[in-house]
């Protein structure tokens, strides 16, 4: 068992659904950025997502190609995970809570880009379903 | 070819090798014979229960047809497969396949009498293509009993 | 008076949503060749389903959160995606075999070949999934699907001696002309059937669209474990009609047209219109549920927004997954492979995906830290790891058994 000391971050921070103030979703936590603190111990400075934040924890071959797309579709020549900083997250519960929405992180791509090119073009996509 | 996709595809022809492989012995020859008769025997009850059921106004034209096309269909494909198999050099093998090929054509024919005479509305075909395919049907059942067990 | 009618509308709805194009080709099939002898291993399969969906409604309902979701969470991102691979692909053949069963019952109403009507049905579970409300969705076509009642009527009209009639079904005897591997063959057929994996990412994820909490689980519970049931009894009763008709004529199943045929049979041309009702509706409803399935398994994986609770636009990428497993199974059933032959290698398929379902509810279901007070109690427990034997021994079998027997010749 733990001790109130420790934070087991495989149970209660990675692959937990991260969501916004209204509990809308937003990602999942693929990746935490940790850095090395004063103490010899680490901080987590901040959630990763995407795909080349999950990617390098997939097995083999597997792991390598999703990075590998996801640098060719990236933009930039040094692509990063997306960055949560970790000053945005509110709770620690069943969900990772943060003070933003999706859409002002920023930090969808690909839902942004289905949205834009293909979902907001068909009639409908803006209502309600009755 | 990696191991993978070459068990994939042994796999695959594996399953598929039920049905058209040559028959190399008598014995396998005879099952065969008797799944086809089987086969057939479902094809053609299929289409009398259907037409009897049309007769009676049980069923509309609407569903006899696709029926009976399916039953048409099954029919063909169930000669076609069992005339594929190389039947061993043995006269008890040539003997079955004269007992069970005439059958097998006949059905067929009287199917496709049934459809015909189900599209036109001729009643009076269709109770006389019925009842020969009946006929065709019960040799069909006694040919599979006897060489299916 | 008005939780009652909801409960009631629940209960039915579970009914006539119950069966989908497998339950009707497996159960057909198994009664036309083995009579009521395999109707013991739909009755498990029965069981089966009221455990998982009971675990995995009260988990949705307590976690407010769907089931691959919460699968990645406790499982790792490794193992939750060997799941989503074969939960997708195994839905993704199912969702074809439910859109080829849907154009089948429209071309017995019309005699139109069925090919023709795969693109129309295919924009009509689109737009159905784009604009329907999620309740509408689930009531509609699960009141409609009750139409198959029509094969219970069939069965008590047919007037077999119903003391030697249970007696086969309590008492089951293989048929001396049929062959064991043959017989659980077709009982591994049957009980992917009852037991689809997409039934349960289905109904969890409809508990949290309908922000369902812990006060929804006894709701829950009796939608389970008195709609199930009786809809097993309609998959009794398909199987039983194939079984009092087909079977003397040596009638073996492998067309819808067969599935139908007792019923006209037995209770004419208005009867056949119903089951033809029945069976547009249950597959209709199907292809909807695995279209959603897909949907929901892949979005909930990556964590992204999903759900038909949200506007189109809000979540994106849920829906564009959903648009693309239903172009691949438009252009599964355009390539002209058989329907039927397509369900039974998707409920057997189902069978080997099983465990993989199945064991991250059960443990999740019993895991006090996400549960709480809710978590199993022992007896959900002790029949939970019974059936996970039982459905780990059914997919090791499966693949094997389809082999030897040719895939049931």
């Amino acid at each position: 068992m733990t001790d109130d000391d420790t934070f087991d971050l495989r149970l209660r921070l990675l692959d937990r659904q991260v969501v916004d103030p209204d509990g809308a979703m937003i990602c999942k936590v693929d990746d935490v950025e940790l850095v090395p603190a004063d103490d010899g111990g680490y901080v987590v400075t901040a959630l990763l997502a995407g795909p080349l934040a999950l990617g390098p924890r997939l097995p083999g071959r597997l792991g390598r190609w999703t990075v590998a797309l996801a640098r060719r579709w990236a933009d930039g020549p040094d692509p990063a995970p997306r960055r949560i900083p970790f000053e945005r997250v509110t709770e620690l519960g069943s969900a990772v809570v943060l003070d933003r929405t999706r859409d002002q992180l920023g930090i969808a791509r690909l839902e942004d880009w289905v949205r834009t090119h293909v979902i907001d073009r068909i009639p409908g996509s803006r209502h309600e379903s009755e | 070819m990696n191991r993978t996709s070459l068990l994939g595809i042994g796999l695959g022809l594996l399953a598929l090798g039920g049905c058209v492989a040559p028959a190399p012995d008598d014995a396998s020859y005879e099952s065969k014979a008797a799944m086809t008769a089987q086969a057939a025997l479902s094809a053609a009850r299929t289409a009398v229960l259907s037409t009897h059921s049309f007769s009676d106004g049980g069923l509309p034209g609407t569903y006899l047809e696709p029926v009976l096309e399916d039953a048409e269909q099954t029919l063909g494909s169930v000669r076609d497969t069992f005339d594929s198999v190389q039947p061993p050099a043995t006269s008890a093998a040539d003997d079955l396949r004269g007992a069970l090929d005439p059958l097998l054509e006949s059905a067929s024919s009287d199917v496709t009498d049934l459809r015909i005479a189900a599209r036109r509305g001729r009643s009076g075909d269709l109770a006389s293509a019925a009842d020969d395919l009946s006929g065709v049907a019960d040799r069909l059942e006694a040919f599979g009993q006897e060489h299916g067990g | 008076m008005k939780r009652i009618l909801s409960v009631f509308l629940g209960v039915l709805t579970a009914i006539g949503g119950f069966v989908d194009i497998g339950d009707l080709v497996a159960n057909a099939l198994a009664g036309a060749r083995f009579g009521l002898s395999l109707v013991w291993v739909t009755m498990l399969g029965v069981v089966g389903i009221c455990l998982f969906a009971e675990m995995s409604g009260r988990v949705a309902a307590v976690t407010r959160r769907g089931t691959f979701d919460v699968i990645r969470e406790r499982l790792g991102p490794r193992a939750g995606l060997i799941n989503l691979v074969a939960s997708v692909l195994v839905t993704v053949l199912t969702f074809t075999a439910e859109i080829g069963g849907v154009a089948l019952a429209l071309e017995l109403a019309t005699s139109v070949n069925y090919l023709l009507f795969v693109p129309v049905v295919g924009f009509a579970v689109w737009l159905v999934i784009w604009r329907l409300k999620f309740s509408a969705l689930e009531n509609v076509f699960g009141l409609l699907g009750l139409a198959l009642i029509v094969f219970a009527v069939a069965l008590w009209k047919l007037g077999p001696d119903w003391s030697e009639f249970l007696h086969s079904i309590v008492a089951p005897r293989k048929p001396a002309t049929e062959d064991l591997s043959t017989y659980l063959y077709y009982g591994v057929a049957l009980f992917g059937a009852a037991l689809t994996p997409y039934e349960v990412f289905f109904f969890s994820s409809g508990a949290v669209e309908e922000r369902w909490t812990a006060k929804d689980i006894a709701t829950s519970r009796v939608n389970v474990f008195l709609g199930f049931p009786l809809g097993g009894l309609l998959s009794v009763a398909i199987a039983g009609c194939a079984a009092l008709v087909l079977m003397p004529q040596g009638i073996e199943v492998d067309t819808l047209g067969q599935v139908g045929l007792p019923v006209a049979v037995a209770v004419g041309k208005l009867g056949l219109a119903v089951a033809i009702l029945g069976f547009v509706a249950a597959t209709f409803g199907a292809a909807l549920e695995t279209g959603l399935s897909t949907g929901y398994s892949v979005a909930q994986y990556f964590g992204w927004q999903w759900g038909k609770f949200v506007k189109p636009r809000q979540a994106a990428r849920f829906h564009i997954v959903v648009l693309l497993s239903l172009m691949a199974a438009i252009a599964g059933v355009l390539t002209t492979a058989d329907p039927i032959k397509v369900t039974e290698y998707s409920i057997v398929f189902s069978a080997v995906a099983l465990p993989l379902t199945y064991f991250p509810i059960l443990v999740v279901a019993n895991d006090p830290v996400y549960m709480g007070e809710h978590v199993n109690g022992r007896l959900s427990n002790v029949l939970g790891t019974l059936f996970l034997f039982i459905i780990g021994i059914v997919a090791v079998a499966a693949i094997p058994l389809m082999l030897i027997t040719a895939a049931g010749q």
